[in-house]
């Protein structure tokens, strides 16, 4: 499968790349390439200019700046599955990036690229509402951040409107919190069918699940239920019951709505078990 | 004197190479100024081609000619089966009518494979959908696909055998179920892919196919572009797998073929991973609907029941062959001593079936072992106890009631064995013990008789003045390693060691004629047919020896210095007699120059290897996931000459057991749509899903071949499935669900007994 | 593969109105978002273009479309066919009009869409969501014209 021609345009600088997509509304960036090549190779899409934006340097790496940890928008998960910084302020995200693809997947793709593309199966933007990060996008008019919360608005769609890039993931670094991820693969693609991140931080309880609906969503009802409270097994079993209601969830071959309902409750307890150790 | 060659476990040659990226698949030949051909193919499983428009596509850069059917003369792929079967033949291009979703439509080809995609994109393919009939029970009722046949039944077939009326009378149990074989996709890891060009001057046409028969091919191709078979060559390069799907000669092979030599350039075709889950056969495709009937010892009385094979739309070379098999081999290893049995094989809106690893009999081998299960649940006897009361104990040659003659076999012997080494009565304790903790974990168990070999074969030794080797051999490997195994033997034969033998195979112009690999037919009959010739250069070479050492050839004996005057010091070197065998003056008078053999190998009859496996599996109750934590395998295919050989088909088989046990399946849904035509949606079995599979053998010679080996290739793919659902469904303590045992669905049946 | 949906929409219009607005294809074909191109080949029949963009599926579908509006039954057929990414797109939908009485006309509407070749199983997730999103925009902008007109 080949894709249909497009023109290549490495992008020096941001700017470069912000002014490149403000000359041609059907261009489309490129970063690992991971979803966007094989859509373009199944035709898919068929993008007349690719805008490579992955080798930037203004977009790369990783930096503490107080008490945020700033994600540059291209850097691999490689690169942040390893970062000592990472590892040590944010071990959720490690924890979660484990179950992205496989080693060539995640030598190549980047953060920037998963949460742009806003997959409703992705593992990352499930660790990005539970931790309450916040994106930072660069447009001809400036730059802005968006809350994760306002960011993922539905099927591969995102807050982020036509000429923005996104530029940075901001987040908070919660010192002594305890996380986890829980994952239910899909059998061929290992997408997640559901997949809950948890944070519990000090009396809160954060968590947010993928795979389940339209794009990833935090799961009040059990924040609610569990913050605040003495985090037994029991308590944790009987708060992962029901806590999303089956209508209006994906359904596919692998999982109906009920069973993905099910598996979102399944899920969250062991998220949860795991984080505290129990 | 004990084997040098033959029994040891030499490694894999090949292996360096294809590892390291080196092979040289179809997609790897040189393109040279080939045309790429792409193929639009139908989205609907059922209509009418209302128009087709193509002049967009022909203003596309690069595109050199765009056909439909209409441009072509009628042309359909080979199709056989048994002689009463009905044939529903594959046209290249649709005309007309599509009967499924993936028949080719249009053909497009450019001068690079982006440009053809392109133009592919651009053609504007205007279809009248119809009715779709994509369920083979279904079709047995609806109108036919192919009003000329009048009739969607292709085949039917009943077999009766004893008093199976009385057998179910006076039966102190009966079971039975509806039992489904889903379709599979064979995917192996390269999917087809054709080249061919023609020379003008010759008018010779050359084609390369990812294939498993070569001299088929040349035949088909011959045969449907009115050429002489001298005037075609085909070559199967290196081939990625193929688990029976590139024993069939498909429309696209003699599309590409036809297309370089009407347009005087090569043409090529390489088949996409997506394309291959809909336009290469599909395996299994069965509903059984079958009863056991037992006494209250737990002997069988009785068997009987129907089996509807789905043909899918078109019949291709071995659309009609499977299903016989099933019924062939619906006794099993077990005295069944009345049978009514009927098989009826029905054209459906779906791919064309066919062989797949095991072809019939791993559809005999489940629902056998599946009706077993349920006797031994519906007696209260254990699984292996209900077996063994069961089983055939001889004489051998042994014939079955439903025509089948096992030429040897032991199958008490391999279950005891399969016992021993899985520590059966612990593993039982084991279990009470984890249920008792409220774990679900399950044994599962299956015994089994399959049938491997069939035809004649070809085989070719060539020594060469230097002493190195040529074997050839009629047998196309694809990815089996056999060619390791033909060298053993060779060397086992003529001295010669290993590393000077190489094997030419799958080049219709180095070797005279084969049937190519399948049924696991490569050793038994090719590999006699290597044999054959081996021993005719060994005795030319016992001769000259005998000649220059001026001795009687019954004195001589071969081993590791050459040939030697037996009881003496007197011999002579390997180099010397082969360095004579080319110098006239040398030889004994009435010897003619040269060292080689060539031989054919007729198997008269097929041989029958046998075995028993073993599962344990371990369900999460919340989810339903099914991990398979042990799995041992005890096969007996005859005398072994490779064990690591063997070993590998046994790892691969179980695998791809597993992959139909619990992950893989193709379902059409109403309007005939293949919802999990990518590896996206079609889960495979994982590295991390197969156990480490505790492979053991038995070694019970075949009277049918001089080797006396069996078929290795499908075995554990035909035991792996019905142990692992047993397994599964032993955890459950449920008497049946269908395949495959995905997560949702144990989850449910789970549920569903938490209720009741 | 089968998708089914539904919807309902009330019309700041009386349902003559409506049903004049109906039976004039131009104003209908108006109604189909991101329209690339139409053909209008007589009162019940047309072929449009329409832009496809659904995260990374981008694209256009060409439909052929025809009208068959059913006063006597209150009722209005749409049929699209056609398709693109190299699959077909079958779009049924039908809407019962009925007048309010109150200058207002409720549409009550359910759709079908039937997605076939390749992207069924590839791109089924997208196609689904895009076939969603198609029949409620042209029901949504139905609403909204009529309401204009």
């Amino acid at each position: 499968m080949y894709t249909a021609p497009f023109t290549y345009r490495k992008a020096t600088s941001l700017a470069e790349a912000l002014q490149l997509l403000q000359q041609d509304p059907e261009a489309k960036l490129l970063a690992g390439g991971h979803s966007l090549i094989p859509a373009m190779k199944l035709r898919l899409a068929a993008p007349s200019t690719l805008i490579d934006i992955s080798k930037l340097s203004e977009l790369r790496g990783v930096r503490r700046e107080g008490e945020t940890l700033v994600i540059g928008a291209m850097t691999t998960y490689r690169e942040i599955e390893n970062h000592p910084l990472v590892r040590e302020l944010c071990p959720l995200i490690p924890q979660v990036l484990r179950h992205v693809g496989d080693p060539m997947v995640r030598a190549k793709g980047t953060i920037g690229g998963s949460l742009a593309h806003a997959d409703p199966a992705a593992d990352l933007p499930a660790a990005m509402l539970a931790l309450g990060a916040r994106i930072k996008a660069q447009g001809p008019g400036g730059a802005r951040v968006i809350e994760a919360e306002e960011f993922f608005t539905g099927m591969f769609s995102t807050a982020l409107q036509e000429g923005e890039i996104l530029t940075e993931v901001h987040i908070p670094i919660r010192p002594g919190a305890r996380t986890a991820y829980a994952k239910f693969p899909h059998p061929a693609s290992r997408y997640a069918v559901v997949g809950v991140a948890v944070v519990v931080d000090g009396g809160e309880v954060r968590a947010a699940v993928t795979g389940a609906g339209e794009h990833a969503m935090r799961l009040g009802k059990l924040e609610q239920a569990l913050s605040g409270k003495p985090l037994t097994a029991e308590a944790i079993s009987a708060a992962c019951q029901n806590l999303l209601s089956p209508e209006g969830l994906n359904h596919d071959l692998a999982a109906s709505r009920e069973y993905r309902a099910h598996l979102v409750d399944v899920m969250a307890k062991r998220a949860l078990m795991q984080a505290l150790g129990l | 004197m004990g084997n040098r060659y033959i029994g040891q476990p030499l490694k894999r040659r090949e292996d360096g190479k294809l590892v390291r990226g080196r092979g040289q698949y179809l997609a790897d030949l040189p393109s040279g100024a080939a045309l790429h051909l792409v193929l639009v193919r139908s989205p609907y499983a059922h209509a009418r081609l209302v128009s087709i428009s193509l002049e967009e596509a022909l203003q596309t850069p690069g595109v050199v000619a765009v056909y439909t059917a209409a441009d072509l003369p009628e042309l359909y792929a080979p199709a056989s089966g048994p002689r009463e079967g009905r044939l529903a033949l594959h046209p290249l291009l649709a005309r007309e009518q599509v009967r499924y979703v993936g028949e080719p439509v249009v053909a497009v080809l450019a001068e690079s494979r982006a440009a053809a995609e392109d133009a592919a994109g651009r053609v504007q393919v205007v279809y009248d959908p119809l009715p779709v009939c994509a369920d083979p029970l279904e079709a047995l009722t609806a109108p036919p696909l192919h009003p000329s046949l009048g009739t969607n039944l292709a085949l039917e077939r009943t077999v009766v055998s004893g008093e199976v009326g009385r057998a179910f009378a006076e039966a102190y149990r009966v079971v039975g179920a509806r039992l489904v074989e889903q379709r599979v996709a064979p995917a192996p890891m390269e999917p087809r892919g054709v080249l061919a060009t023609w020379d003008g001057v010759r008018e010779a046409l050359t084609v390369w196919s990812s294939t498993q028969m070569p001299h088929d091919l040349r035949g088909a191709l011959a045969e449907r572009l009115s050429l002489a078979e001298n005037q075609v060559r085909v070559v199967a390069p290196d081939v990625g797998g193929a688990f029976g799907a590139k024993i069939n000669v498909y429309p696209e092979e003699l599309l590409v073929a036809y297309l370089a030599r009407r347009l005087g350039r090569p043409v090529r075709w390489e088949e996409g991973r997506n394309e291959s889950f809909t336009s290469t056969i599909h395996g299994r495709a069965q509903v059984a609907d079958l009863e056991m009937a037992f006494d209250a010892e737990g002997r069988v009385l009785g068997l009987r029941g129907r089996v509807v094979a789905d043909l899918g739309a078109y019949a291709l070379e071995t659309t009609l062959g499977s299903a016989p098999g099933t019924l062939l081999m619906l006794q099993g290893p077990y005295e069944i001593p009345a049978l009514e049995l009927r098989l009826q094989a029905v054209y459906t809106h779906a791919t064309p079936t066919g062989a797949y690893r095991g072809a019939g009999r791993p559809e005999a081998t489940y629902y056998l072992e599946r009706l077993m299960d349920m006797g031994a649940r519906a007696l209260g006897l254990d699984p292996a106890e209900l077996r063994r009361r069961n089983f055939i104990r001889g004489p051998f040659p042994y014939r079955t009631r439903t025509g089948a003659k096992y030429d040897s076999g032991a199958y008490e012997q391999a279950l005891d064995r399969l016992l021993e080494v899985s520590r059966y009565a612990e593993l039982r304790a084991w279990q009470a013990e984890a249920r008792k903790q409220g774990r679900r974990v399950g044994v599962g168990l299956c015994t089994y008789v399959e049938i491997t070999g069939y035809g004649w074969e070809t085989g070719g030794v060539q020594v060469n003045p230097d002493g190195s080797v040529l074997v050839f051999t009629g047998t196309s490997p694809h990815g089996q390693g056999t060619q390791n195994a033909f060298v053993q033997i060779v060397a086992e034969r003529i001295g010669i060691p290993p590393e000077r033998i190489q094997v030419v195979q799958g080049d219709t112009l180095a070797v005279p004629y084969g049937m190519g690999t399948a049924g696991s037919r490569t050793l038994s009959v090719g590999g006699s047919a290597v044999l054959q010739a081996a021993e005719q250069v060994r005795a030319k070479m016992t001769r000259i020896a005998a000649h220059l050492l001026e001795a009687a050839p019954e004195d001589l004996e071969l081993g590791e210095e050459g040939f030697r005057v037996r009881g003496t010091d007197r011999g002579v070197a390997l180099e010397e007699v082969i360095a004579a065998a080319f110098s006239p003056r040398k030889l004994p008078p009435g010897l003619e120059p040269g060292l080689e053999g060539r031989a054919s190998f007729t198997l008269k009859e097929a041989n029958y290897p046998f075995g028993a496996h073993l599962a344990v599996v371990e369900v999460d109750p919340e989810t339903g996931q099914v991990q398979v934590l042990r799995y041992i395998a005890v096969d007996d295919c005859g005398t072994v000459i490779n064990p690591l050989l063997f070993e590998g088909q046994q790892h691969g088989g179980v695998a791809q057991g597993i992959g139909q046990a619990l992950y893989e399946g193709i379902f059409y849904d109403a309007e005939g749509q293949n919802l999990q035509a990518s590896l996206l949606e079609y889960a495979l079995p994982r590295a991390d899903q197969v156990p480490h599979v505790e492979a053991h053998r038995m070694e019970t010679p075949s009277p049918t071949n001089p080797l006396g080996v069996k078929g290795v290739g499908e075995a554990g793919a035909i035991a792996a499935t019905p142990a692992v659902v047993n397994a599964v469904l032993d955890a459950l303590e449920v008497d049946h669900l269908d395949m495959p045992l995905s997560p949702e669905k144990v989850w449910r049946c789970l549920r569903e007994k938490a209720v009741t | 593969m089968k998708l089914e949906y539904s919807g309902q929409e009330r019309v700041q219009a009386e349902a003559d109105k409506v049903w004049r607005f109906i039976q004039d294809p131009q104003k209908v074909a108006s109604c189909l978002p991101d329209l690339t191109s139409v053909e209008i080949k007589d009162e019940k029949n047309m072929v449009a273009t329409v832009g496809v963009a659904v995260g990374p599926v981008r694209g256009t579908f060409r439909f052929n479309i025809e009208l068959d509006p059913r006063p006597e039954e209150n009722k209005v057929m749409v049929r699209l066919r056609g398709g693109g990414l190299g699959s077909a797109v079958d779009l049924t939908a039908s809407a019962s009009i009925t007048d309010q009485g109150d200058q207002t006309t409720l549409l009550d509407w359910q759709g079908q869409a039937t997605v076939s070749g390749p992207a069924a199983s590839l791109g089924g997730r997208v196609l689904d969501a895009q076939a969603k999103k198609l029949i409620q925009t042209v029901f949504a902008n139905l609403s909204q014209r009529m309401s204009e007109a």
